[in-house]
């Protein structure tokens, strides 16, 4: 295959911007699907979770044959990116494969801050851009509004973007052409030292790990020894090959070449995103730049809903962490929920994604604990604790100060939204730097947050004050000193370790009283009184009680009610497998949760 | 009771048969019993009833020649039946059926439809329990409840009762009426009292789905009364019956002394004894089945009148969910024996991880041969069960 008849490209968008439908049109127009296989469901998404959150999670590949109007067969490959702010890095990586993107912008919606911070990154790759407005047909299309901002953003002339929409097929043979005069073609040397990218891997449990790759330099081929930078880990070339709708078998892969590799990998660790492979005999000096090892941000308790679950919970988390490197976990234990583990998660959508696997997929019951940082505690000495678990906090006047992780984070927002995300933001602790206007009527703001403060749930409340317009993205700026104390939650008079959080001390009076309110509500009453306090060490701050239960009776039960009375037992029963036993305290696994849904 | 089928030497099966009488004057607003008010077809009714005996001795053969311990006519207002139609059923009855001696057969009364004479011609054909629906010795509850009759009507059902030879007489009272105060309970009971009737069921109004009152509420019409007002009332009640010399064998029920407990019921709350039952909506238990008609007046005639059993659905308890049904059952009422929940559930109940806190929480009591609930405990039932559902099958 010729570099020259190659491209490499993804599709940077916004969650709902018509990504999807427009990676399929594009595999229909090239023949490489036919219209029956489509099915209902796109092509790009394969998890039944990323479909009904209608968002993609993991990354794909996938390759296609263009007749282009110079007479010649391209080869198109076009890859998957995530679209979600959780996901920064794996969309860096994913970029780094190619050499082009198109910029999917919603014409009824415009641009959005995370269309910008993943066009930054394809920019910062040196990417060429084919900016796309997507639903040109519909009524609400703003097409010159947005076609200016898009101007505004990339710098570019008015006919260099091309309207189309998807979903009706306007506009796509127009950007099938675009990509072969527009994108460059890969850059390399099939004679050079092998170097490849890996942008994705997953795991299948017969031939372990696949790795999905871009060759940069060099030429790969089934028997060869190649060695994993990062980790200096040798394998042999099992089965490479190029990505069509499944995978095809080749028996090299060149430079400017995407495609996957088969190296009886056990262990997804090993084949990490951003790593390169390169030849153990004649390895390159150098990795491709912009390796970086992917960090948990947020860490949650996960515990079994009965303990006896544990040793398959441990399971299920093994055989998920096999398919995704970034997630994390240890085994804790807490007073309150036993034995458990310590997980940590790129974000908190991830973190959904996560449990929700491990219910629907493993057929686990859990309980979560509520999602916190990673703090750093500095002793007195000038040594530095990390800290991932509230419960495990040094006792106050053990040490010097805490810090706690710091964002820069994006807004983008039509400017009649500016005041309420501004008093937002305030509350939320954050620190604002600027404003510049993208058009006439859309801001985008930047602020430095403390990360604790937009993990729960600032975005659901910026889309709620912003009547959904404005958009968000934030990475990871360094660790600050802060005034955080740890809140502790007291049943009956003992602190429930689970339900310790650590809060700004300006903020920890409020969330106490506002914790035990809602901790009132969710926990049901029970045959004895119980009472709820919030502590901060020894100080009680607040205190709620549940009063106790009466009556828990049904009046009558007679020959016809018997079948209806035990079924309703059966049903309350069930119920009670929600409920976490904490000493002799029943507490609903939401409850665990409280935190997240305590209103401003 | 004339004699029926002579019983032979052979050791019979016990059975409780359960009549529904489907017609009601006026549909009260709390009752989610199948009635009608439409009493057009009653004479075509008593036929049908008569007719799914046949049916049902045909179907269970080994039904012919049982022995009867109780037999229930509810409703439905079973006092509407004229003594005719009644007699009609109860030859039916002594027609495949052995009666025991000391056989207990109740029917339940609205007192707006008694008089001396009918009660004493009930009396005559073998009645000899009447279960009086008064519900509320104050007018406007009893408005409220859509009852037809009043007060006094409900004193004087109770006069002729006895007046007729009935020395069983139950009334019903019901409490936690909306905006119901300790005072205007007390006076209900204070007057139940007054009239010594053996034994008092007194219950807790209950919103049952499907009723005027559950759309009444739902469209907030009208206030449930809470929980906790609630439970004050049924302590109340509890210890001025309890006071007044009755005792309490189950939730609600309460008699004067053991052997005036309403033999019927306690069949349903024994959990494993049978029953068979009659007329549309009417549900039974037999050889492990239970079993439902259907809920249709006229179906119910249509079917019955082309040779089929009007039945509607049947269920096959299996092990567990028998386990559940036989604690729910005997928790609520006059407790679960050990030795038969071992043989039949394989299971030490007594040993269960519960019964001890529940014990010290002064819920339950405990001795040899019967697990119950205490007069707390009764409270508290439905919770109770549950902590008790899991099975603990301790391997000895």
């Amino acid at each position: 295959m010729s570099l020259e008849y190659t491209r490499n490209f993804c599709i940077i968008a916004h969650i709902d911007h018509g990504k999807s439908t427009l990676a399929d049109k594009l595999l229909l127009e090239t023949h490489t699907i036919a219209a029956r296989e489509m099915n209902y469901n796109q092509v790009l998404d394969n998890m039944d979770i990323e479909q009904e959150r209608g968002i993609t999670i993991k990354l794909h590949a996938i390759m296609m044959k263009y007749q282009a109007s110079d007479g010649n067969e391209y080869t198109y490959n076009m890859v998957d990116t995530p679209g979600h702010v959780d996901f920064t890095y794996e969309v860096s990586r994913s970029l780094a494969a190619c050499e082009g993107a198109i910029l999917v912008v919603d014409a009824t919606q415009g641009v959005e801050a995370q269309t910008i911070t993943n066009l930054y990154l394809a920019i910062d790759a040196g990417l060429d851009i084919i900016p796309v407005l997507n639903k040109v047909d519909l009524q609400s299309a703003m097409i010159d509004d947005v076609s200016n901002q898009v101007i505004e953003l990339l710098g570019c002339k008015k006919e260099d973007i091309l309207l189309a929409s998807a979903k009706a097929g306007i506009g796509i043979s127009e950007l099938l052409e675009a990509i072969q005069t527009r994108i460059p073609a890969p850059k390399g040397d099939p004679n050079g030292t092998l170097r490849c990218l890996i942008f994705d891997s997953i795991f299948d449990s017969y031939r372990g790990s696949i790795v999905y790759m871009r060759v940069f330099d060099g030429t790969i081929s089934v028997g060869d020894e190649i060695l994993f930078m990062s980790n200096k880990t040798k394998y042999r070339v099992e089965e490479i090959g190029t990505l069509r709708l499944g995978r095809e078998s080749r028996k090299t892969l060149t430079a400017g070449d995407v495609g996957y590799l088969i190296a009886g990998v056990k262990n997804v660790k090993d084949t990490r995103v951003g790593d390169t492979i390169t030849s153990f005999r004649n390895p390159a000096t150098e990795p491709i730049s912009g390796f970086k090892e992917s960090k948990p941000m947020v860490f949650a308790g996960l515990y079994p809903q009965n303990a006896e679950a544990y040793t398959e919970l441990r399971d299920s988390l093994d055989k998920l962490s096999l398919n995704d490197s970034s997630l994390q976990f240890e085994p804790e234990t807490s007073i309150a929920l036993g034995f458990g583990f310590r997980c940590g998660f790129l974000g908190l959508l991830h973190m959904e994604i996560i449990q929700e696997r491990l219910e629907r997929e493993f057929n686990q019951s859990l309980v979560t604990t509520v999602p916190n940082v990673e703090y750093r505690v500095i002793t007195e000495t000038g040594e530095t604790i990390e800290v991932d678990n509230p419960s495990s906090m040094p006792a106050p006047g053990s040490f010097d100060y805490v810090e706690e992780p710091y964002v820069k984070a994006q807004i983008i927002t039509p400017s009649e939204y500016v005041g309420a995300i501004m008093k937002l933001a305030t509350e939320r602790r954050a620190i604002y730097k600027t404003t510049t206007y993208i058009d006439a009527t859309r801001a985008d703001i930047q602020y430095e947050f403390p990360l604790s403060e937009i993990i729960f749930d600032f975005y659901d409340k910026l889309k709620s004050v912003s009547r959904g317009y404005a958009s968000l993205d934030y990475e990871f700026l360094e660790y600050r000193q802060s005034d955080l104390v740890k809140l502790d939650i007291l049943l009956n008079g003992d602190p429930v370790d689970a339900f310790s959080t650590i809060v700004h001390r300006d903020k920890a009076f409020e969330w106490g009283k506002k914790l035990c309110t809602k901790l009132r509500e969710l926990i049901p009453r029970h045959m004895f009184e119980v009472a709820i306090q919030a502590a901060i060490g020894a100080k009680i701050i607040a205190r709620e009680s549940v009063r106790a239960m009466r009556k828990d009776v049904t009046a009558k039960c007679y020959g016809g009610d018997i079948s209806r009375k035990r079924k309703l037992l059966e049903k309350q029963k069930e119920g009670k497998k929600r409920m976490k036993q904490i000493g002799r305290i029943e507490v609903p696994q939401e409850a665990f949760l409280a935190i997240l849904q305590i209103g401003d | 009771m004339e004699p029926s089928l002579q019983s032979g030497a052979l050791i019979l099966r016990n059975v409780s048969l359960y009549f529904h009488i489907p017609f009601c004057e006026k549909k009260c607003i709390y009752c989610d019993f199948y009635s009608i008010e439409d009493q057009s077809s009653q004479s075509r009714f008593v036929d049908a009833i008569c007719a799914e005996v046949d049916l049902k001795i045909r179907a269970y053969p080994e039904l012919y020649g049982a022995n009867v311990e109780t037999i229930f006519f509810g409703g439905g207002t079973p006092s509407l039946l004229t003594p005719e139609e009644l007699g009609k059923i109860i030859s039916q009855i002594k027609k495949y059926f052995v009666i025991a001696d000391d056989y207990e057969f109740t029917l339940e009364c609205n007192p707006g439809t008694v008089s001396f004479e009918k009660l004493l011609a009930y009396r005559a054909l073998g009645v000899n329990r009447l279960s009086f629906g008064v519900q509320s010795f104050h007018e406007d509850e009893l408005l409220w409840l859509s009852r037809i009759h009043t007060a006094d009507e409900a004193r004087l059902a109770v006069a002729y009762a006895r007046e007729a030879g009935f020395d069983n007489v139950n009334i019903d009272l019901m409490f936690s009426l909306p905006n119901q105060t300790k005072e205007k309970l007390q006076y209900s009971i204070e007057q139940a009292l007054s009239l010594g009737t053996e034994h008092i069921s007194a219950y807790n109004l209950t919103v049952e789905e499907g009723t005027p009152l559950n759309r009444m509420v739902k469209l907030q019409q009208v206030h449930e009364l809470s929980v906790d007002d609630a439970s004050v009332l049924f302590e109340y009640a509890q210890t001025t019956l309890i006071g007044s010399g009755y005792f309490q064998y189950e939730i609600s029920n309460y008699a004067r002394s053991a052997e005036l407990k309403c033999k019927h019921n306690l069949v349903y709350w024994d959990g494993y004894k049978e029953y068979v039952s009659f007329g549309p909506s009417a549900h039974e238990f037999f050889n492990g089945e239970r079993s439902w008609n259907i809920s249709s007046l006229d179906s119910y005639l249509d079917r019955v009148h082309s040779g089929k059993l009007p039945r509607n659905n049947s269920e096959h308890p299996n092990e567990s969910e028998r386990r559940t049904e036989v604690l729910f059952c005997g928790l609520r009422s006059t407790g679960v024996d050990r030795n038969q929940f071992l043989n039949n559930f394989g299971e030490e109940l007594g040993l269960h991880s519960e019964i001890k806190p529940l014990i010290a929480e002064g819920l339950l009591k405990v001795d040899a041969d019967v697990i119950k609930l205490t007069s707390k405990g009764y409270r508290f039932c439905d919770a109770i069960v549950i902590r008790l559902m899991t099975p603990e099958l301790i391997s000895l």
